[in-house]
Order: structure tokens, then sequence, then C-alpha cells
């Protein structure tokens, strides 16, 4: 059975999503496929936007340089790298487009994903943490219209159930959070809606090439036709770039989840970092705590360790918390690269063939701007971004192979839960 | 740094507590943890301190084979280890067993593991079923058989299968007045149902004595008829029943009755409890007729996972005999493989067993046939209707996740939050599988499962920070392969 | 076969919870008694009864109101995993009546949705 369309997406995570719903805004005739037991494994470990935090190295960034403290790779003192400025605007620009996004998808799609204004707060517990947050505060890059310093007697005001224990708080007023499944589902079937063509649970088996350039996609049941590919296969992204001849450099870096019961709203207004974890609480009442960076190819299983000791941060944080039921412990993996930036758009000698993976931490959050520039580029627009920066032709042939030895494909993918998660 | 246990038996029910006697006698120590404060699972229940039983012939047959167990359990317990009130959150790879009780937590490997973790009461959705008075003959049993206090005061029984009749017959007992037992289908258990040679199994005959009793005092088991309805404003007030067709047990609504009762008990048959044997990797399979999802099990009950036993109503509702029988396999067959004894020796302790779980198998089948759930039962549920009833999730819901494609129950999690609250899918997944089956034609694989996550019991942020046996850092350093060049 | 129908008898007024006992002698013999609160009023029980038992046993039948449609909700399962029989327990919201046994002075009380929590550190 064979389809023909101007573009087609390989993946259904957000991402692909996001890339359906602007490319088909434009016009465009456009297929996504998506593989079998889509089962979100990557949506599921995010927490929040936090494009500044994130940026600064708080969120996961901090928990694992904490751990690469005590390790002792890295010298007490230093503070977690800061992602490259190009990336901190890229990362804004993104975050300021949802506002208007959640109105637009939900108009079209009738999904609300959940947009919620909080503020991301990094605890600080003590001299180390404090050494941490005040070179960001005093250069913070963008001034100090977005971030706070807080005393404790301020936190206590803001925060009644986090722990009195902090010599203050450090408080990102942009970092906002969402529903992530819902925003993958309101991207698709918004761009279903417009007329995209959404193909489940369909393995890609291979890419069919003609003189160097991508003319179909092959999948168990048929081919579709396409004048370009876009690459959204998030921490699978390397199979399919195979199947063009790449050496894409992204490999599975899982995080683990811990979920409770759902509590009463507004328990915890903001969202908080730490040194140990983070902790949301999502629209419906339950506290996500987070996470790991672990390169354990892609084994989507859960640790004891990492329970125990996200269990005690969350304690120590928001004490109460000791008495609070975990509901589920997940995992997902996310498609992490050598520098941590994303993979856009062409690579050099294959043409027909656009990357729009690699987003590691900050998929969700990069999601509306990464779609809108792949349609932009897929329509031969002028980009409303630069994306030198995340071209594949960044990395040297070594740190392509180095990233392929890595990946460890011994991928259950027929255990429950392994691969896919919930 | 793991704790290691030769043997651990998870479920201290029927199966449980015979694979331990069986392996404890075969000279594999063995250690039993149960959730329960007290051995003997669901069915075996108990007083328990400092309630005494005080005359115990009045406290019904299970309670005297559960004493006789106990007995033959405690002789062999020098032997068992035993952890109560104790959950097992997860079994992961290499038999991990995660445990939590109410301050504490940890992990235990085990050599070798029996899943014994039984059945819950299947929940069929229909009108009012959440109202405060609505409760499952499982439920209804423990109030009687460990607290001795009567449920209500004027009951209606309906469900399948030779339970109802003794949960209701129980009922009257206690001074509850039962106003009728509904059966969905078309057999009333009198003594036609059976053969007479069947009469040795318990089950049977207590099943017949339990239809003459309700004969004799005028409670009609009526053949063919379900609860429609139950209606009430803070709780139940009256029920609304009726016949059925007797091919799909759909409701004759325009025959429908009422009766006033305070309590309805719904006894539609059992659900195996799997969320353990599925997150330890074993294969599982979808058989209506014994409760739904089931671990794949050979004739020494061995799972798909080499060292994992599974055993009861956990791998497929057969009853509480049937749990007897796979349990001694699964005590004797372990201990065979751990070279307690010899293969010789385990064959002849096997024998009796497997012999008798042969004889039981036409009992079963014909058990299995007569109740096994009709689909008409969907067409209870009305739009309002709540299939999930933590999240309280309509009917409506699902047919409109449907309509957006969802094509799942993973899916119709994800569009509706079904599934997600604290019973974890136990209380709607069965009912909803069994709905988008019908609706798109599909089979229980394709509808397939909510996925199980770890803990498969709730347990506090604090006892899970407690956890002994676990190690400050993340398994399998993360740090060696990072290529980052500083940055994190 | 019998054909006979149930008829409708209405059942006898509400007796006040106080003077309800639905609890059974002469099979088991009971613990001592104690007194626990139930929504401020007082009422007894018996040592090594669950909570929900002893509700059941005073009369008491719809023990909470749900999150989002704010239904009552009593004992459904009776073996700790439906979830609907959780109540308030001396301070603790959600805490599941069918596996908490009493304790002298207890104080339960109905919960809306997911209760109250205290959360000062």
């Amino acid at each position: 059975m064979n389809h023909t369309s101007d573009v087609v997406v390989v993946g259904g995570g957000v991402i692909g999503c996001a890339v359906a719903y602007y490319a088909v805004k434009q016009g465009l005739r456009v297929t996504l496929i998506d593989q079998p037991k889509r089962g979100r494994a990557t949506s599921a470990s995010a927490g929040g936007l936090w494009p500044l935090g994130e940026s600064i190295g708080l969120g996961c960034g901090v928990i694992f340089h904490k751990a690469m403290v005590a390790k002792g790779t890295v010298a007490q003192g230093a503070g977690p790298a800061q992602l490259p400025r190009p990336f901190l605007d890229f990362a804004l620009q993104s975050n300021s487009m949802f506002p208007a996004l959640a109105e637009e998808l939900y108009e079209t799609s009738g999904i609300d994903f959940e947009y919620e204004r909080t503020s991301l707060l990094f605890l600080m517990y003590d001299d180390a943490d404090v050494a941490f947050a005040r070179p960001l505060w005093e250069s913070c890059p963008c001034g100090h219209s977005l971030i706070d310093w807080l005393t404790p007697e301020e936190l206590a005001k803001l925060e009644p159930a986090v722990t009195r224990e902090v010599r203050g708080a450090l408080r990102f007023n942009g970092d906002d959070q969402v529903n992530p499944y819902r925003l993958a589902d309101a991207f698709r079937a918004a761009a279903s809606r417009l007329g995209a063509t959404v193909v489940p649970h369909t393995e890609v088996t291979a890419l069919r090439m003609q003189s160097g350039r991508v003319t179909a996609v092959q999948t168990r049941y048929g081919q579709y036709g396409c004048d370009v590919v876009v690459n959204a296969a998030g921490a699978w992204a390397p199979e399919i770039g195979r199947m063009a001849g790449l050496d894409i450099p992204v490999r599975p870096v899982r995080g683990q989840i811990v979920g409770t019961e759902a509590l009463p709203e507004n328990i915890l207004s903001a969202c908080l970092s730490t040194t140990d974890c983070y902790l949301a609480q999502k629209k419906h009442g339950e506290i996500i705590i987070g996470s790991t960076t672990e390169e354990v190819g892609y084994d989507a299983s859960v640790t004891p360790s990492a329970i125990k000791n996200l269990s005690a941060g969350a304690i120590r944080a928001v004490p109460f918390l000791a008495r609070a039921r975990v509901k589920r412990v997940w995992s997902g993996l996310r498609p992490g690269t050598p520098d941590e930036l994303p993979i856009l758009g062409p690579a050099d000698d294959v043409a027909g063939y656009l990357n729009a993976c690699g987003h590691f931490r900050t998929g969700i959050l990069t999601s509306p701007i990464t779609g809108l520039l792949l349609a932009e580029m897929i329509s031969g627009k002028p980009v409303s971004f630069p994306v030198d920066t995340f071209l594949l032709s960044r990395f040297s042939p070594a740190e392509r192979h180095l990233a392929e030895a890595q990946v460890d494909t011994r991928g259950n993918s027929d255990a429950p839960g392994a691969c896919y998660v919930n | 740094m793991t704790e290691s246990r030769p043997f651990v038996v998870i479920g201290g029910g029927p199966a449980g507590m015979a694979a331990a006697i069986e392996a404890a006698r075969s000279g594999l120590p063995c250690t039993l943890i149960d959730e329960a404060r007290s051995l003997g699972g669901q069915i075996y229940r108990r007083p328990i301190d400092p309630l005494t039983p005080a005359d115990p012939s009045a406290l019904g047959d299970d309670f005297a084979r559960g004493e006789r167990l106990r007995t033959e359990f405690t002789a062999a317990a020098n032997r068992i280890e035993v952890l109560l009130n104790t959950f097992v959150l997860d079994v992961s790879d290499g038999h991990d067993v995660m445990w939590a009780s109410e301050r504490a937590s940890g992990i235990i490997r085990a050599e070798q593991l029996v899943i014994a973790t039984g059945a819950y009461d299947r929940p069929i959705p229909f009108p009012g079923w959440t109202l405060p008075g609505v409760m499952t003959a499982g439920g209804v049993q423990v109030l009687i058989k460990t607290m001795q206090v009567k449920p209500g005061r004027r009951a209606l029984v309906a469900g399948t299968g030779p339970l109802i009749v003794g949960v209701a017959k129980r009922l009257h007992e206690i001074g509850v007045e039962v106003v009728a037992v509904l059966e969905a289908a078309s057999v009333s258990w009198s003594r036609a149902v059976f053969p007479e040679e069947w009469a040795e199994w318990s089950l049977v005959y207590d099943t017949w004595r339990a239809w003459d009793i309700l004969h004799q005092a005028g409670i009609p088991v009526l053949p063919g008829h379900t609860v429609f309805e139950a209606r009430g404003s803070q709780q139940v007030q009256s029920a609304i029943y009726g016949p059925v067709t007797p091919q799909d047990w759909r409701p004759l609504r325009h025959q429908a009755q009422s009766v006033d009762v305070d309590l309805i008990v719904c006894g539609f048959g059992f659900v195996p409890n799997t969320e353990l044997t599925v997150l330890a990797g074993c294969r599982h399979q979808y058989c209506h007729e014994l409760g739904g999802w089931m671990p794949v099990i050979d004739e020494l009950v061995r799972t798909s996972v080499p060292g994992i036993f599974a055993a009861g109503d956990g791998a497929g509702v057969a009853g509480a005999l049937v749990a007897l029988e796979e349990g001694r396999v699964a005590g004797t067959t372990a201990a065979e493989q751990a070279g307690a004894i010899t293969r010789d020796e385990a064959e002849k302790r096997r024998a009796g067993p497997l012999q008798r779980l042969t004889a039981l198998a036409e009992l079963r089948r014909t058990l299995d046939q007569i109740s096994w759930i009709r689909p008409g039962l969907l067409e209870l549920a009305s739009p309002d209707t709540l299939l999930c009833r933590c999240e309280e999730v309509r009917l409506s819901e699902v047919q409109a996740a449907f309509e957006q494609g969802a094509r799942d129950l993973q899916a119709t999690k994800l569009f509706t939050r079904l599934g997600m609250g604290p019973c974890q899918g136990r209380n709607c997944a069965p009912s909803t599988g069994m709905y988008l089956c019908k609706v798109m034609g599909r089979t229980a694989e394709e509808v397939g499962r909510i996925n199980p996550r770890p803990p498969v019991k709730p347990v506090t942020l604090g006892s899970l920070a407690q956890m002994s046996n676990v190690g400050q850092a993340p398994a399998g350093d993360p740090l060696d392969a990072v290529n980052t060049g500083g940055a994190l | 076969m019998h054909e006979k129908r149930a008829h409708s008898v209405p059942l006898p007024d509400r007796i006040p919870a106080r003077d309800i006992d639905s609890r059974i002698d002469g099979a088991i013999q009971r613990g001592g008694v104690v007194d626990i609160f139930l929504d401020g009023q007082s009422l007894r029980a018996y040592e090594g009864e669950t909570v929900a038992a002893a509700l059941l046993a005073g009369g008491r039948c719809a023990l909470r109101r749900t999150a989002r449609w704010s239904e009552p909700r009593g004992v459904y399962c009776g073996i700790g995993t439906c979830f609907d029989c959780v109540m308030t327990i001396d301070g603790e919201p959600s805490v599941r009546t069918c596996q908490t046994i009493v304790r002298d002075g207890m104080r339960i009380e109905s919960q809306q949705g997911e209760g109250v929590w205290r959360t000062e550190p």
C-alpha cells in the first residue's frame, strides 16, 4: 500500500507531534508515523518547563552535579555547567510561545494541556548551595526581572510546607509547567484536525533513498512517499538515522520518577529544585519527584536506590511528605547528546532529511519552537531562530562513534514496562 | 548487600501456605510474606486477637479448614520465616523482592519464588454501584469472618457461581434479612447441578447445604436474574433487579422490579492479582473463564521465568481446593530444584496433589462454563455510570476517548485518567477492557492491560526513604559513560 | 424452581447510631471496650476491630465524599484495595478504615476529596 505526502514525521512523541502540527498549519501534507506501543517513554519523565532553571543547570543538572562532586569527578565549588547562551534564548523563545499555544490548541483540538504559571524555587540547604546560587543571581543572563533571592522567612510565607532548614531560595519566575502527555495529545489531535494523517503502532523499517535523497519511508504495512522525512524518533533517533546512513549521536539517558497519591491542590504552589531532587505538583494533585541521570541503554526499569534517594530528598525538602503515599514509580529515556543541545535541521550528504531530535532534558519546553522551525525549513521559509548551533555537522566523527558505543540496545521491547513507560 | 533467601513465597493464603509447608517438609527453608496480620488469605480469614473464637462451630466450615491448615503450618514452622503486615511492592530482574511494612522497607533476593497473590472480586459497574451499601461478596465475608459484624440489615445478593449461595447463607445465619439471591446464569445451585459423586468436594457439599438452608428459609434463588441498579441518596435504599437473557446476560429492563434493601452484595467471580507476575517478567495469557489475565504456568506451576512459580487464584481463579494442591506442587518442586529432595522423592510427593488437580479439573470446567461473565452485563452501565471508581470516570468519557482515537486500555487511561487512582486499575480495567473489546470487536490481547508499575501497594515516602540493603549511589554508575566535556 | 418475588417492604425507621449494634454475639469473644469519636460524636467499639467494622456496627454506612463529583462512598471491597472507605483518622487524611484497628480515643472524620493535610514542617 503506497501513500504520498510532502513530509513524513517519524516519531509520535511531543517533538514529532509538534512538527506535524506546525507543518500542517503551513499547508503541507503531513503523515506522522509512530512506533508500536507508544508509551510516551520520554514524555513521562517531564517535570516542568523551567527554561531558565534548566539552562543554568538546575533541575536534573544540579542533582547530577552533586553526585559528581560526591564522586570527586568535579571539584567542589565548581557549579553545574550552564548551557550556551544561544540555547537559553532558544528555550526562552519557546517558553514564550506557550500561552498562545494553549489557547490555539484548545480551540483546534479541544484538549487542554494544563498549562500552569508557577515558578521554580531552588532551595539552598547549605554553604555549598549558597555558593552555587550566588553567581547565578549576580550575573543572571536575564537580569533580575526573572529571578528573586528569597530569605527563609519569605520562602516560608510562600510555601508553608517546605522545610525551614534552608538558607533561602532562588526563585525563577518564568518557569511554568504543563501536562506532558496532554501537550503531545493536543499537538497530535490538532494536527489531525487540520488534515495530517496519523499512523500509529507502526514500525519504520527502512528509508528509501535515491541519489542521496530520501524518497519514502518504509513500514511494515506499506510505503509512504515524501519530499522530506523528519527524524523525531527521540531516544530511538539513531536507528532512523542509520537508515539514511547517518550517525546520530543520541543515546538514551534514563530518568526515574516517584509519583505520590493525589494531594490537595496548592500544597506546593511552585516547583522545587534541590541538590537531591526536584518536586512539582501536577494539576491533579500528585507530586512528582525526580530524577536520575543514568546511562543504561534502553532499560526503563526502576531501581531501589533511586527510589530510596528520591524519597529521602523529597522528605528533606517537604517534611510532611514522609506521610504521603507513593502511587507509582516509573522511568523515561531522555534522548541525550554529547553537548546536551538538540539536533535540528539538515544533515550533510543526505537530502530530503531533517533532524528534530536529541532534546535531552528540554523536549517539552522546546517542542513549540522545534515544530515551528522544522515547518519553516520544510516549506523553505526563513527560520524564526538560527539553527546553526544545532546542526548535526557540529559533532566530530569521534563524538558520534563514542555515543554509538554507549548505546546498549538490549531493549526488552517485549517485557512489560521496559522501554515504554506510562 | 542485598539479603538473599533460597525460597520466598509471596502470599499467605492456601496456595502460599501449602507451598511453604511442602518446602519446609522437604528441608528447604522458606520465607513467607503476607500483608495481613495473620495467615489464611481471604478464604481462611479468622478473628484476630483480642477477638477470639468462642464457638468455632458457629464460625463456619472455612474456619475449621483454615485452622487445620494452620496446624499443619505450625508443625513445619521451624523452617519457615513469616513476615506479616508486609507488602511486596515489586519483583524485578533476578527475583529481587522489594517489600515494605509500616515504617521500613528493603530488598530480598530470592533464588526461587512463588507468587501466590490470589484474586479480588470482579467489578461489574451498574448505576449506583458506588453507593455506600454496595459491597463485594469478598468484603462481606471478611466482615463476617473476622469482625462478626452485620454489613447491613436487609440484603440483595447478586452475582454468579456457588459462592453467592454461600455468602447468602452466611448472611442469613447471622441475622441479615436476605430478600433474594440473583444468579445471572440459568442455574439454581440445587443438587441437580452437580453429579452425586462430586459431593466429596467441600465446595459442592457446602453449596448444596447452603441452598437447602436458603430454601428452608424461603429465600428465593432466582436463576437468570441480576441487579440492575442501586438507588438511594446517601446510601443504598433500594435495588432494581430483573431477568437477563440466558445466552448473553443482557438485562430485560421491561421486567424490572424494585425492592427495598440497605445492602447489595455483588459476587461476580474473581480477577487474579497479576501485578507482581507481570513486573517479574512472566509471560501472561488472557483466559476469560479463569478471571482474565493470568501468568502462563506448566503442570508444575512454573512460570516462563526460571525459578518463579505461580500458584492459586493469582494464577487463574480456580478456588481454594485447587490453590492448596498447586501450592503443594510448587513447594515440592522448588525443594527438588534446590536439591533438598531427589527427583524420585519429589514425584512421590507430587503424585497426590497432581491427581487431585486432575480430579478437580472437571468440576472447575463445569463451574467455569456456568459462570463466565457474559458481555450482556456491560449493558447495565448507563453513560453516567462510573467505570473508574477512584478517578470518577464515567462511561460517557470512555466513549469519548474511544471516539478521539483511544484503541486500548493504556490509551484510554492516558485520555481519561481511568486507572490512575490508588487502586491502580483493579476496579476498572476488567470491565473497561471488556467494553473496548465489544465496541471495537477486538480481542483482549489487542485491548491490552493497564501496565502495572511499582509500588504494587501504596507505601509512604517515609518508609521508602528507610530502605535497607540499598546503597546510596544509583545502580549502574552513571558517570563512567558520560562524555560531556565537563558540562553536565 | 422458585419464582417467588421479593416484595417491597419498607425498612424500619432509621435508628439513631447510638442504639444500633449490628455485632453478632456468640461465635467470638470480643476484646475490651474502647471509645472512638466519629465526627465528634463518641461511639463504642471493641479492641481488635477495624474502624470500618466499628462504624458499620454502629450503623454508619456513608463514610466520605469524593473529589470530583462529591458522591458518598463507604466500604466496597473490604480488603484494602479499593480505597473507597478512607477517612481522616487522628488528623491524617485518606486512611483506609478497613485496614485500621481502633484505638481508644481515636478521632475519625469524614473527608471531602483528598481531605486536609497538616503540612507544617
